[in-house]
């Protein structure tokens, strides 16, 4: 498991840098694919089969496919539509993440968390997140998550809306 | 052995990447998928910390966070083509007024 | 390896269909790459575009139709994301949870369906773009702007001319758009 793990975590970091340092917009979205794909292995790991299969199909499906019609729509996928200037930011933000990451880590968080002791242990199977335990969980009456789920729903109106409007707007001249 | 300590770390990079991604790049499609990448990231973190108190409800919230993303990209998105049909450009740095 | 593996294993026939698929996709690349005989000639470089001669880059803008499609199909993909667990756990529950369950899962689809009922109103999801679905629209000028005559190039008499607009319709500029729509899609009385 431990192999696995850490020839997943690298393809998802090196696939995630790539995906930052490439100039070109449809290679982005291609490494981003594999950042998800090992994102929902990560999640399996994590007995969290369903977000798995979740992420597959929305993440990994819906939206990547979405980013490349844009792209395309966009016509940006010549390299030379959008050339990033050579500038000295690619060097800074590099210093700059090295001491976020370096900040996070020291935080107290890793600290406090290594004096909980872990429900099960990381290697034992918990049936949790099948997708029987997600649904017992969500529209259970005692939980508290009925209002966040039908909120959602008015969310994904408003998403609907807002894409329509976007979409069918006509550029109309503002000259009289 | 994996400890909740190895996932934390990592969508500690993963989302510092993001973060990067989003300052450097021209490229607002490029700058939506380092956001998703930031998403995932906690997203990560919400999982591996629920596995860790052998609760479901992390999984609830990435559950929830799922559907946001989704609104965000599909308005997000609308939005930029609405910028492109507009000014013919794309480039972050052009697109500075709120009003042209 | 230590510890109680328990369904993890349930996930290895789920390892070998991706194993088997990879390497059957692997197979045929490298098959064909190593076996297939190579006579490269600028005929056969083109672009394969159904026999056609290529007209063109690949790389085109869509209309778009395609996006706002696109779009829609995501959202309501979150929406079966939540039909998933609550069709997994409906059957489970007693008579009374059955009801808050159906009640619960009755809001969620209603609401969005004012969102469906909103795309089928806006004509978000037509494709064709006739007189019909234009005066309901919002109107972009050139679409109403009286176009050139169409040359076919066999004409003997000059060109083809254009019907006459009927007397009652104002003509292009005279008057606001809203009008001369309203004008030309109303029958003369």
């Amino acid at each position: 498991m431990l192999i696995l793990f850490w020839i997943l975590a690298l393809t998802c970091v090196g696939a995630s840098i790539a995906m930052v340092v490439t100039q070109n917009p449809v290679r982005s979205a291609l490494y981003l694919v594999i950042t998800f794909l090992c994102v929902a292995v990560f999640y399996v790991m994590l007995s969290a089969q369903f977000l798995a299969a979740v992420q597959i199909i929305v993440y990994a499906g819906a939206i990547m496919v979405l980013f490349l019609f844009v792209i395309m729509l966009l016509n940006l996928g010549a390299p030379q539509a959008l050339r990033e200037r050579g500038t000295l930011q690619p060097f800074f933000a590099a210093v700059l993440g090295t001491a976020f990451v370096v900040m996070l880590l020291l935080s107290n968080s890793l600290v406090a968390l290594s004096k909980v002791r872990p429900a099960a242990p990381p290697e034992v199977y918990v049936p949790l997140g099948t997708v029987e335990g997600i649904g017992k969980n969500l529209f259970d009456p005692k939980q508290p998550w009925i209002l966040p789920f039908e909120i959602t729903s008015i969310l994904l109106l408003v998403a609907i809306v807002g894409a329509v409007i976007m979409a069918k707007r006509r550029i109309q001249d503002h000259t009289p | 052995m994996i400890t909740t300590e190895h996932y934390l770390v990592l969508s500690a990079i993963l989302f510092t990447v993001g973060t990067i991604g989003v300052l450097v790049k021209r490229n607002p499609i490029v700058i939506f998928m380092c956001i998703e990448l930031m998403l995932n990231a906690a997203n990560l973190t919400l999982v591996a910390l629920g596995r860790h108190f052998g609760q479901v409800n992390g999984q609830m919230y990435v559950i929830f966070a799922l559907a946001v993303a989704a609104a965000e990209v599909s308005v997000g998105l609308g939005i930029i083509v609405a910028i492109f049909r507009t000014k013919e450009t794309i480039n972050i740095d052009e697109v500075n007024l709120m009003k042209f | 390896m230590s510890g109680n593996h328990g369904d993890i294993l349930a996930y290895v026939p789920l390892l070998v269909l991706i194993g088997v698929s990879t390497a059957i996709a692997l197979a045929m690349v490298v098959g064909s790459f190593l076996l297939g005989p190579k006579k490269p000639t600028a005929y056969k470089a083109t672009a394969y575009e159904c026999g056609m001669t290529p007209i063109g880059s690949a790389r085109e803008r869509f209309p778009v139709k395609f996006y706002l499609i696109a779009m829609l199909f995501i959202v309501f993909d979150i929406e079966t994301i939540f039909l998933y667990p609550w069709a997994v756990t409906y059957r489970a529950q007693g008579y009374d949870l059955k009801i808050f369950y159906f009640a619960e899962m009755l809001v969620f689809v209603a609401i969005l369906f004012v969102g469906y009922f909103y795309i089928l109103g806006r004509r978000a999801l037509d494709w064709d773009e006739s007189e019909r679905a234009v005066a309901r629209d919002p109107i972009s000028p050139e679409i109403l702007a009286p176009r050139p005559p169409i040359r076919f190039g066999n004409e003997k008499s000059g060109p083809v001319r254009r019907l006459p607009e009927p007397a009652h319709v104002p003509a292009y500029g005279a008057v606001s758009q809203e009008e001369r729509i309203a004008a030309l899609t109303s029958r003369r009385e």
